[in-house]
């Protein structure tokens, strides 16, 4: 695994996100984007596919459950693994992601060591078997 | 008398008077116009009871002044065999049974006028079908937008919670981060105060935790038959730290079946043996009992905690309702709300007695699975 894509909306999230990424791999690639929309044009425009999308729960324009139903429509776009990325840890969210084809549900952790931990874990899972994953 | 004592024996006699078509002077024309007219009313006078009568025996139970409807179809009907007889008149002069036949009619129409008086202020104040459906038109909108507030109110409640979280775990984040990058270069003083930061963001959490808890318990939530054993198992699993903290122990025997909802059951389970476990000064020994009485099941929890004051009692499931202080009992004072409100969910209910400084039983009412 070596290229990530986060789709959220604070940016604050996004460097948190970034440091911890370098600090379990400096070699891993990290692209955002603020939104789903914006995040799925980002997608059919690039030329290199992520290896596994993370993205946030409420967002403008388009939100994370949203994303999950639109990039199943996307031929090029439906096989990638996608995981729930949020401050939620609502069972319903979690059940509601799981149904709409997440792969996992990590609930943005109150320390930075936890997110370190949780990140590493799910970049070291092989989802074409592993079942849903959940951190709550 | 004599003259009433004649009348009555002559009441069907016909001869002291010629039938009504020798009496005077009459063309057919108008004979026939006055007999008609008299049959037709007849007729109406007739059937119009017979509607009445047959509207009442159906709407029986959705009627009020119900002798009111008789008194009118009797008055009618009577009217109206005054007007058969005024026909019959022509070949037949009943003059007495006629004078007879209005006389009752008389009656009755008085005795309505009476009646009618009588229930007159009654029927003023009654409302009528026009004003009840308008009554009914506002009863549905005002359900209506309670239940717009209700929803609204639970998706501010879990909407502010979400908003909440993210800034104070942006805090708690940070200001980790800051001591972890700097523990050799800020003095101890600086260090404790990052820490106050830290606790107060997590005390936050906590409430905000709850409150979105609390938010989230509809109260029309899909009952199925429920193991309350696994619910018990799984909470305990979750309290397993403390547990071994506290070297508590729990003892718990079969559960029957409910009929209930397992995430929520879980959820009472912790908050209920969390309490068993945060108020002991000692070691917990909580014991948990199940038993089906009738198409109940009740279960009871029992601690040998520190037990609550009586007059405390009533207060103990409203919200924010803390009997301790912060240094002494951590806690949001919510926990034991939520349990009253998934009880309330489960068509149940939880009630509670303690003893100081021995402990305390919550009893809780379930509908046994069917």
């Amino acid at each position: 695994m070596n290229k990530i894509f986060l789709i959220d909306d604070d940016e604050d999230d996004h460097f948190l996100f970034k440091v911890a990424l370098e600090s379990i791999n400096p070699a891993l690639r990290c692209e955002t984007a603020i939104n789903g929309k914006i995040g799925l044009q980002q997608l059919k425009n690039s030329d290199v596919l992520p290896d596994i999308i993370f993205i946030d729960l409420n967002m403008p324009i388009m939100s994370g459950f949203d994303f999950l139903l639109q990039i199943k429509k996307e031929e090029m776009l439906s096989h990638l693994p996608v995981g729930i990325f949020s401050t939620s840890s609502l069972m319903q969210d979690n059940e509601m992601a799981k149904e709409l084809g997440a792969r996992f549900f990590i609930t943005k952790p109150n320390d930075f060591e936890a997110l370190r931990k949780k990140l590493q874990q799910i970049l070291l899972a092989d989802f074409s078997k592993a079942e849903f994953i959940s951190f709550i | 008398m004599e003259q009433v004592k004649e009348f009555l024996y002559g009441l069907f006699s016909t001869d002291s008077w010629p039938p009504r078509w020798h009496c005077g002077k009459w063309s057919d024309f108008h004979g026939w116009l006055y007999i008609i007219s008299d049959l037709l009313i007849w007729l109406s006078y007739f059937l119009i009871p017979v509607i009445i009568i047959n509207y009442l025996s159906k709407k029986k139970d959705a009627l009020k002044f119900n002798h009111t409807y008789l008194y009118f179809a009797a008055f009618i009907l009577l009217c109206g065999t005054t007007h058969f007889m005024d026909a019959l008149m022509f070949w037949v002069p009943l003059y007495r049974l006629n004078a007879l036949v209005k006389f009752a009619t008389a009656l009755a129409s008085i005795l309505t006028v009476i009646h009618l008086v009588k229930i007159l202020p009654a029927a003023f104040s009654q409302k009528t079908s026009i004003e009840l459906e308008q009554e009914i038109i506002r009863r549905i909108a005002a359900e209506r937008q309670l239940e717009n507030a209700n929803q609204r109110l639970e998706e501010f409640a879990s909407m502010a919670s979400h908003d909440l979280q993210e800034p104070l775990r942006k805090i708690t984040v940070f200001a980790g981060m800051l001591k972890e990058t700097n523990t050799a270069k800020f003095e101890s003083n600086t260090l404790l105060q990052i820490d106050k930061i830290t606790n107060a963001a997590a005390r936050m959490k906590l409430l905000i935790d709850d409150i979105l808890m609390l938010s989230s318990i509809q109260q029309e939530i899909i009952l199925t038959p429920a193991h309350p054993q696994l619910s018990l198992q799984r909470a305990i699993t979750d309290l397993e730290i403390k547990i071994a903290e506290k070297e508590a122990i729990i003892n718990y025997s079969a559960l029957p079946k409910i009929s209930g909802h397992e995430v929520y059951l879980t959820q009472l389970f912790l908050n209920i043996l969390s309490n068993a476990l945060k108020f002991n000064s000692g070691k917990p020994v909580i014991q948990i009992t199940g038993r089906q009485e009738g198409d109940r099941v009740i279960i009871q929890i029992s601690d040998n905690g520190i037990g609550i004051e009586t007059a405390y009692l009533p207060k103990i499931f409203e919200p924010f309702q803390r009997l301790h202080s912060k240094a002494s009992y951590e806690g949001t004072g919510i926990g034991l709300t939520i349990c009253k409100n998934v009880m309330d969910a489960h068509k149940g209910k939880i009630t509670v007695a303690s003893t100081p400084g021995e402990g305390t039983t919550f009893e809780l009412t379930f509908l046994a699975a069917k």
